[in-house]
């Protein structure tokens, strides 16, 4: 079954080189993308579309909503958001087995009445709460390697048994129903910060047995990035093969990756192709230059 | 030129093509050449 890859057009620097930085990736049989926007097109079923406001209210308040509004981000907030529920809805249909999520604001520091940190909607919480209410799932984890603690996420998620959300943040160790923070020294080395997710997924992921899993992937936490805890590029794709892995053992293969932190074009450019490259392919030991 | 990832469009018959590998040519579509579709990039955080 096919990856999807879920984009849309941004103005800023750090995605300014995609979608031709794909490479070679979209000639694959096994990749779909879906993308937006194009004001004088007809619409295909390519095309990204953006959320209803009701849907919105389900997790956002509406006094928030026009909060959103009135900051003159609402239209990237709703995309950035729309491409996780339009991955999750397309997997959850059998259309894609995984997607990769380009955002232009994150999720995790959205809750149901409060934003920031570049982040407006919680695109996870929208697409949770869609595939519990209107197509039956019923059991979802987010795994966020954002370096920052996922304030808005815990929140909506805090008493919610049917969601295990792990944040791996510089906060100390704490579990509550489903929610776990994981502790992260301000400096780590990638080997101890895989064998740390390894033994989370063990722990938690393997037991509570989602459905589908989806990964908040922020890049900030990359050495000489905004929020250098010492990683380097290569421990990302390690982490992508370890998750995409953990997918296929838990939930036959559902997984989505949503872009999150990081501000980087040339770690954008060299991580993300390579990240939709082991999503794609069969087995993940194939590099992107094998492409 | 196509344009790698870039969609176009048949203005005759509707038929839309993604360009999944860049060349030289243009395509052609009942007997047009197909015409690339501007999107409208958004604002981002960064």
């Amino acid at each position: 079954m096919p990856t999807g890859i879920f984009f849309y057009y941004q103005q800023g620097e750090r995605l300014r080189d995609f979608p031709q930085a794909l490479g070679k990736i979209l000639e694959k049989d096994s990749v779909f993308l879906y993308d937006a926007f194009y004001p004088s097109k007809p619409k295909s079923s390519f095309d990204l579309e953006p959320i209803p406001v009701e849907t919105l209210h389900k997790v956002h308040l509406p006094e928030m909503v026009d909060r959103v509004k009135a900051t003159g981000n609402y239209e990237g907030a709703l995309y950035s958001a729309a491409g996780t529920l339009a991955a999750a809805v397309r997997i959850w249909s059998g259309e894609i087995i995984n997607a990769f999520v380009f955002t232009g604001y994150g999720d995790h520091h959205a809750g149901s009445n409060f934003f920031g940190g570049g982040c407006y909607f919680n695109g996870a919480a929208i697409a949770i709460h869609e595939l519990q209410e209107r197509l039956g799932a019923k059991r979802f984890a987010i795994i966020d390697t954002d370096p920052h603690h996922g304030d808005g996420t815990w929140e909506l998620f805090e008493n919610n048994l049917a969601v295990l959300y792990i944040c791996f943040c510089s906060g100390s160790f704490q579990e509550k129903n489903q929610n776990v923070n994981i502790h992260v020294p301000f400096r780590v080395k990638d080997s101890s910060y895989l064998a740390l997710a390894k033994d989370c997924f063990q722990k938690w992921v393997k037991v509570f047995q989602p459905e589908i899993i989806f990964w908040n992937w922020g890049y900030d936490g990359t050495i000489e990035e905004y929020g250098d805890i010492g990683l380097t590029p290569e421990s990302h794709l390690q982490m992508a093969r370890e998750i995409k892995e953990l997918a296929n053992e838990v939930c036959s293969g559902r997984l989505i990756i949503i872009l999150c932190g990081g501000s980087r074009r040339d770690y954008a450019n060299f991580l993300i192709p390579r990240i939709i490259t082991i999503l794609a392919d069969k087995y993940t030991t194939q590099s992107f230059d094998d492409v | 030129m196509s344009q790698l990832g870039k969609r176009q469009r048949c203005e005759v018959c509707g038929t839309e093509i993604l360009c999944t590998k860049a060349g030289e040519g243009n395509p052609v579509c009942c007997e047009k050449e197909m015409e690339v579709q501007e999107p409208r990039p958004l604002p981002s955080s960064d």
